[in-house]
């Protein structure tokens, strides 16, 4: 008797193994929420409209079709469309892999801080994301299905992270640090930006600078270019100069941008940067042969043109009142007097002059007897 | 006759009569010269027939007196003189020859071992390396060692277990490089052994390690001379346990059951690369199974993106949550593995056949099991028997159905807390006083103090 009991208590607690759980959701009863997209409404000026691009996963992944599912919600807070969106699908939501916040330009233009915070704040959410202005809106953006596009929404984190495609004109930024530049003093936060500009292709080639909360400005692909010059180390990128009307290109292939502040004399402030560039020659017109000398003469054009074109770019951020460089965060740590150091580089950036020096330096003509 | 004579021949052979009645195997054999008589009695069983012949019953008719015939018995070390009754039933048992001379009691022995030749070691392979194993004869075994190991320190102290099966044991050492406290903890703990009969060397293994519910193994049980040889020399002590082909080697560090002699024959960064690999198994079998149920349920997002879908689409149609797949496949795969171990090698191939295509194939074409878990299982299975102990990789077989239960209850946290308390135990273990889960044989203190002078 005893021993049947002690066996009845055995299968009782072996059948407990059978039941699952309700809180027990696999990876096959959840829906990977990709990117999020956030527009205004056109109808409800309270209202936003939210867009979830979620991965359908397929069962051969070798078959390369791929499935994506976009759901809209216009609602008045991210949490709420949330909660809609769930009651519009079979299966648990799982942001846990959501790697991509799209702001729509008329959005971004307006107040991202709100759902900025958000991500940053939800605990499923990585810090990893990228957050990206979407041009014309956030929800045209998802529409778009690249061709090439192996794993749903992966091509746009391809190009964002530099995983993928690695072009001059892509400033890759993560959600945590748009987070801190959002709260930085002298550091102003920026953000590709997203352009569907065909049925199939993505045009990432612009930066957006941002105030504390909103696009201030969008800069060419050109200066575009620079600003990553002077915002990474080693871009690889090409530069184009004329000499006798005969068009050289460079490619890059080590770059390296340094800044100092000089406050020596009150009102007559300046930014020194000091650009080095080691390029190789790509791409000549002149059938010629090059000499050492033509070398030379190539170099010293193209780095009075470069120092040109980047005092430029310089001059009207400064006109923006924007920082995105964090000369602010630096004279301030290097200033520091506990009291003023940041009244004081207030009136300091509006009237500093910017001096740029570039050095290019031409290791090979690329050209092999 | 000098010698001093307690056992009476006429009660001794009574005695033995008594206790012999229903014995087939006695044989008695009664030898008359003129006016001269001796008896042999023996167990024809465990007594070598060519040697009674030789010694005992050629020199009988050969030696012209009986005193003679008694003075070349006792000149054999191996030949005694009985105090009583009971020593020479419990010699006579070992397969000694009882002689009988006038009132004269002898014990002769003459001990038949029935042995197989020595054989390739079956579960401890290496690929260029000596290719013999210890044999069930513990005297071939004691050659073995005694022709790699030739100094006068190789001590080997004799010893027999168990009541009824009076197991002997040879306990080896050396001398110059044992720690006592070892030996006379082994003495004690051989001693203090009760059991009837022991049979293989992993019962004394069982019987005298502490706690007796242990999951890794804290004595080395192995077949080949070579490593016993090698331990001995590193100053730990082997026990050769007759009738068995199976040494034990202690104290025996979580370290050693790593260690291949292969890692002595090849190149030193060789050996250490097989090391590291065997390492890497140890973690990838215990871990793999428990991580794919943490992160199907509980943290996709640990995966990369499209891990994560490949999976997802995977299981799409398998109908039970992520454990019960595991739990399913891994029985199935130790069934495999059990039953491949008792098949006759001529229907081996029949269950691995079969097996491996109800597991591959067709458990996933029927949509029950998602192809990643196939690829998991297979390698679980093969990291699994890449640990070179026997008794080291059935423990960890056993253990990472802990380390499941875990990640089924607890996610991710459950098989951190799992690892932690894993170390905890090991840490705990101790073999005869060595710490089991000490890393390095080597001593790095005693050895700075010894550089610093």
């Amino acid at each position: 008797m005893k021993v049947l009991r002690q066996g009845l208590i055995y299968v009782m607690c072996c059948s407990l193994l059978f039941l699952p759980g309700c809180d027990f959701r696999d990876i096959d009863l959840r829906l990977f929420v990709l990117v999020i997209g956030v527009d205004k409404s056109e109808n409800n000026p309270d209202m936003h409209r939210f867009s979830f691009k979620i991965a359908v996963p397929s069962g051969d992944p070798k078959s390369g079709e791929e499935n994506s599912l976009l759901i809209t919600q216009e609602s008045a807070s991210v949490a709420e469309a949330i909660r809609e969106v769930k009651s519009k699908v079979d299966k648990e939501l799982d942001f846990g892999h959501c790697k991509g916040i799209m702001y729509g330009e008329a959005f971004a233009r307006d107040n991202i801080s709100k759902i900025q915070d958000w991500t940053v704040r939800r605990r499923d959410m990585q810090l990893l994301m990228y957050p990206a202005v979407a041009v014309p809106t956030a929800e045209a953006v998802l529409k778009v299905q690249p061709s090439t596009e192996r794993i749903a929404g992966n091509s746009i984190f391809l190009a964002l992270s530099e995983d993928g495609t690695e072009s001059p004109f892509i400033i890759r930024t993560y959600s945590f640090d748009l987070a801190r530049r959002m709260t930085e003093v002298g550091e102003d936060p920026i953000m590709p930006v997203v352009e569907a500009s065909a049925e199939q292709i993505l045009t990432i080639n612009k930066v957006a600078l941002l105030d504390k909360k909103r696009v201030k400005v969008i800069m060419s692909p050109d200066e575009t270019r620079l600003y990553n010059l002077l915002y990474s180390r080693n871009l690889s990128t090409n530069f184009g100069t004329k000499i006798d009307g005969q068009l050289y290109e460079v490619n890059t292939d080590r770059t390296r941008a340094r800044y100092n502040i000089v406050t020596d004399k009150p009102g007559e402030e300046a930014i020194n940067y000091k650009i080095r560039i080691t390029a190789t020659l790509e791409e000549k017109e002149d059938p010629r042969q090059l000499e050492p000398r033509d070398l030379d003469a190539i170099e010293a054009q193209l780095s009075k043109e470069i120092g040109q074109t980047v005092k430029k770019m310089l001059e009207k951020i400064q006109k923006t009142g924007l920082d995105p460089l964090g000369f602010g965060l630096r004279y301030g740590g290097t200033h520091w007097n506990n009291q003023t150091e940041m009244q004081d580089w207030q009136a300091i950036y509006a009237r500093a002059k910017f001096n740029v020096s570039v050095k290019v330096k031409i290791k090979s003509t690329g050209f092999k007897r | 006759m000098t010698r001093s004579q307690h056992l009476d021949a006429d009660r001794a052979k009574k005695y033995l009569q008594e206790h012999f009645k229903n014995a087939g195997d006695i044989e008695q054999r009664e030898m008359r010269n003129e006016d001269e008589y001796v008896l042999l009695i023996y167990l024809k069983s465990i007594c070598d027939p060519v040697v009674v012949n030789e010694n005992l019953v050629d020199r009988f008719y050969e030696l012209k007196s009986l005193d003679l015939y008694e003075q070349f018995i006792h000149s054999f070390p191996s030949s005694l003189v009985p105090q009583d009754e009971e020593e020479l039933l419990r010699n006579m048992l070992k397969g000694c020859v009882a002689i009988f001379i006038r009132n004269h009691v002898l014990l002769f022995d003459a001990l038949l071992v029935n042995a197989g030749g020595i054989q390739p070691p079956s579960t401890e392979n290496v690929i260029q390396g000596p290719d013999d194993s210890f044999t069930e004869n513990i005297e071939v075994n004691l050659n073995l060692i005694r022709h790699r190991y030739q100094t006068a320190n190789l001590k080997a102290e004799f010893m027999t277990v168990g009541k009824l099966s009076q197991t002997r044991v040879i306990i080896m050492y050396d001398a110059s490089k044992v720690e006592e406290a070892v030996l006379k903890e082994l003495r004690k703990r051989l001693s203090e052994i009760k059991q009837d009969i022991v049979q293989s060397a992993s019962e004394i293994e069982k019987h005298t390690m502490h706690p007796r519910l242990r999951l890794y193994p804290t004595l080395m049980l192995t077949e080949r001379p070579d490593r016993t040889v090698l331990n001995i020399s590193q100053g730990k002590v082997a026990v050769l346990v007759d009738s068995t082909g199976y040494a034990i080697l202690l104290p025996a560090i979580f370290n050693d059951f790593f260690t291949s002699m292969d890692d002595k024959i090849q190149l030193p960064p060789v050996g250490w690369f097989l090391k590291a690999i065997r390492y890497i198994a140890l973690f990838i079998t215990v871990l793999m199974p428990s991580l794919y149920v943490a992160f199907t349920s509980y943290n996709p997002e640990i995966l990369k993106m499209q891990v994560t879908l490949l999976i997802a689409g995977s299981r799409a149609t398998v109908p039970y949550p992520s454990f019960f797949e595991v739990l399913f496949m891994l029985l199935a795969m130790e069934f495999l593995t059990e039953a491949s171990v008792r098949l006759p090698k001529a229907i081996g191939q029949t269950a691995t056949t079969v097996g491996g295509l109800i597991l591959g194939t067709a458990a996933t074409e029927a949509g029950l099991v998602s192809n990643i878990m196939i690829i998991l299982v297979s390698a679980v299975a093969i990291t699994n028997f890449v640990i070179p102990f026997n008794m080291m990789s059935s423990g960890i077989r056993v253990s990472k159905y802990v380390f499941i239960g875990l990640a089924t209850f607890f996610g991710l946290v459950g098989i951190v807390l799992g690892m932690v308390a894993m170390i905890m135990y090991l840490t705990s273990l101790r073999s005869f006083g060595k710490p089991y889960l000490k890393m390095f044989a080597v001593d790095w203190r005693k050895k700075g103090d010894h550089r610093s002078g």
